[in-house]
């Protein structure tokens, strides 16, 4: 569908039948599935061998079943920084999520498993990660803005400035976001400026220190 | 005047008589005759009676004594029974009444003695009657009479007054000593009767009373027990000082921690096995030194109880648990992934018609429609493990049916008809035939089951015996302690039974409520 990009992935997923299908749409997506998993200790070893830039990995998987996957992916970011790391979840929990940022938000991914079925988005995600970005689930996102609801300076923003918070700790940038929200990335600019000003925030030119400094607030 | 007067030594003579009698009489009632024939005699008088009064207040002749046996005596003394005085009336009325000493010279000259004319055939002229008085109150009259004609003799009288006050306060100390024993002997058959050990202790700690109950719940007698410390003897030797030290504090402040509350504490047997008991301390408060008495009842059992209602209710909510884990389990490696993976197909798929591919769009969608039969079948036996639908639909009977139908073995069913039973006792009886053909099948290897559902008095009697290989327990990983449980949780039975090589027999009762 679209031509090679060259990014290759490692794919753990113990369920055969999904396993195939993500397989099948990154390769339609250009990317090259090096290896696939089935469980945890298998992700490890594919991914020792085959050094690829991404691994996607579902977080359950056996051979507990529990949170292996996760453990798994912990592991290979320890290891080998440079492998990005993209997890599926069935469903968020905010444990994982502060687990897998708590070093750092540089190439790591977080997503809900559905998403996979909106092909453009979910390749989407995988390139930012694989280039050293983030991409956190919208769901994970409302939490952590959810958690400054009451008080703190995120009253202060626009309901627009807050549309676009929401979108920068998901990862996206700012083309991106002005795509989703339909505004020009000039505007998208001078929103950023703005809640960076009214939330004290130190100002950096690079997209990616922008995103972890959001984060940062957010996770506070 | 005074012809036959009493010289003193006859009044000693009757007096050492009298209080000789008192002294060897143990009961009150018994002591009529006796003084009668005692004073008689001494006296050397021909009749003597005793008087008191009936449930009307009439007097009522209780005991009598004669001289000899003569025909002339027995008619008066026959008369002597018949007769009723109200009070006031005739000798026995009057003394009564006045409460005084009264001596009659010659009854036939008496203008109130209606027994004169019997008395002159028996030959009998002077009358004495004397009031038995104890705490003031008359209790009895005595008349005594002789053949002599005797005038009034002071001395005589003076000695009969103060016998009658002298028998008046025996009879009456004999009738509190009896009330007190037969109060003691109901406080003992209470005690005794009680299903609590009682156990009473003095201000030393010493034991004074130990129950029936209290024998048989610490193996020790009554007599063993009393006497010895109780701290010593029922308590055991970890908490001796403790209840030692509570004693003392309590005699020396007068404040006690126990008194009057309920308490589990630990007793101690005459083998010196220890066990829970349940205590409650009172204070029986004296003039003098203060009694503690203990109600104490064993409640190994009752602790048992508790303790196995405790494991059943963690079981409940164990299985409960293990259920959704299992339910959870299902739905995320089943009926989530597919979905999520019939999303992605059909992404592609989209894709792919949009680039034209007809072929492979066309083969996705086909992948997406087998995967979508694989869900729905899944999520309907995942459905049916959650509840029967044809149980609520359609009842036991044809819920039972559908399962015998899937059993690869041969099931016998026998149904007795009625009124549905309510959804608990339904949902029981389904999950017990259901637990019993797979492991009839899956561990048993039986052939053959016999399945009967009979209705009795409000319950509903389930009988399942198969032909397998039994031994069957509800140790261990079978599904029977989780039915146990949820039968014990209607208030139901459940019983089985399965020697080794001798088939399974499950009997289990479930309320119909009611339904009945």
């Amino acid at each position: 569908v679209t031509g090679h990009d060259g990014l290759r992935v490692v794919l753990g997923e113990d369920s055969v039948l999904l396993r195939d299908g993500i397989a099948r749409l990154l390769e339609a997506n250009g990317m090259e599935v090096v290896a696939q998993a089935a469980d945890a200790e298998d992700v490890l070893r594919k991914v020792r061998a085959h050094k690829p830039d991404v691994l996607i990995v579902d977080i359950r998987m056996p051979p507990e079943n529990l949170d292996d996957g996760l453990r798994a992916a912990r592991t290979v970011r320890a290891e080998m920084p440079e492998v990005c790391v993209l997890v599926l979840s069935q469903y968020i929990e905010e444990g994982y999520a502060s687990d897998l940022l708590g070093g750092g938000a540089e190439g790591v991914g977080y997503l809900l498993k559905d998403r996979v079925k909106d092909i453009e988005r979910f390749i989407d995600a995988v390139r930012r990660v694989a280039a050293g970005g983030s991409a956190l689930d919208p769901e994970v996102v409302a939490h952590l803005l959810g958690r400054h609801r009451e008080a703190g300076p995120i009253v202060e923003l626009s309901k627009r400035e807050r549309e676009v918070l929401a979108l920068m700790a998901e990862g996206l940038s700012n083309r991106a976001i002005a795509e989703g929200l339909v505004i020009s990335e000039h505007a998208v600019e001078k929103h950023v400026t703005s809640i960076f000003s009214k939330l004290d925030l130190p100002v950096a030119s690079d997209h990616n220190r922008r995103v972890l400094a959001v984060l940062a607030y957010l996770r506070a | 005047m005074g012809v036959h007067a009493a010289d003193s030594l006859t009044l000693l003579r009757l007096e050492h008589a009298v209080a000789r009698l008192l002294a060897e009489t143990p009961e009150a009632t018994a002591v009529a005759k006796p003084l009668l024939e005692a004073v008689g005699s001494v006296l050397g008088w021909d009749h003597a009676a005793v008087w008191q009064p009936g449930p009307d207040g009439e007097l009522v002749c209780r005991a009598s004594w004669q001289v000899e046996k003569r025909r002339d005596l027995d008619a008066f003394e026959a008369l002597t029974r018949r007769l009723r005085f109200a009070p006031g009336r005739g000798l026995p009325g009057r003394v009564w009444k006045s409460g005084e000493p009264a001596w009659i010279s010659d009854v036939a000259r008496d203008p109130d003695f209606p027994r004169a004319e019997a008395a002159a055939a028996a030959g009998l002229r002077a009358a004495l009657c004397v009031p038995v008085t104890g705490d003031g109150a008359p209790l009895a009259v005595v008349e005594v009479m002789t053949h002599k004609k005797s005038d009034p003799d002071p001395d005589l009288l003076a000695t009969f007054e103060s016998l009658g006050r002298q028998v008046g306060r025996f009879v009456e100390q004999r009738f509190v000593e009896r009330a007190i024993r037969e109060s003691e002997a109901l406080l003992r058959a209470t005690l005794d009767a009680a299903l609590d050990g009682i156990v009473t202790m003095d201000h030393r700690g010493k034991i004074t009373g130990f129950n029936h109950a209290a024998e048989l719940t610490f193996g020790y007698s009554a007599a063993e027990a009393t006497g010895t410390e109780m701290a010593e003897l029922i308590v055991p030797p970890a908490l001796r000082e403790a209840h030692r030290r509570g004693l003392a504090r309590f005699l020396e402040t007068g404040v006690g921690t126990i008194l009057g509350k309920r308490i589990e504490i630990t007793g101690m047997r005459a083998d010196g096995t220890e066990f829970p008991v349940e205590l409650t301390v009172t204070l029986i408060p004296r003039d003098d030194e203060p009694l503690f008495t203990a109600h104490l009842r064993d409640i190994t059992e009752r602790l048992e109880l508790m303790e196995e209602l405790r494991a059943s209710r963690a079981r409940l909510v164990a299985t409960a648990d293990e259920a959704r884990r299992r339910l959870e389990r299902d739905l995320h490696d089943g009926a989530q992934q597919r979905l999520v993976s019939m999303g992605v197909d059909l992404s592609l798929a989209r894709e792919h018609l949009a680039a034209g591919e007809i072929v492979e769009g066309g083969k996705l969608l086909e992948t997406v429609e087998e995967q979508l039969d694989h869900a729905i079948a899944e999520l309907r036996e995942l459905a049916r493990g959650l509840h029967p639908g044809i149980l609520t639909r359609s009842g036991l009977q044809a819920a039972i049916e559908a399962l015998i139908v899937r059993a690869p073995l041969r099931v016998d069913l026998t149904v007795e008809p009625g009124p549905r039973p309510p959804p608990a006792t339904e949902a029981a009886a389904y999950f017990v035939v259901a637990e019993s053909l797979t492991n009839a099948t899956r561990h048993a290897e039986a052939d053959r089951m016999r399945v009967e559902l009979h209705r009795d008095d409000g319950w509903l009697d389930v009988t399942i015996a198969d032909d397998g290989r039994g031994g069957a327990s509800l140790d261990g990983g079978s599904g029977l302690i989780g039915l146990r449980d949820r039968v014990a949780s209607l208030g139901g039975e459940f019983q089985l039974e399965s020697p080794a090589g001798n088939g399974t027999r499950l009997d289990v009762r479930l309320p119909l409520g009611g339904a009945a």
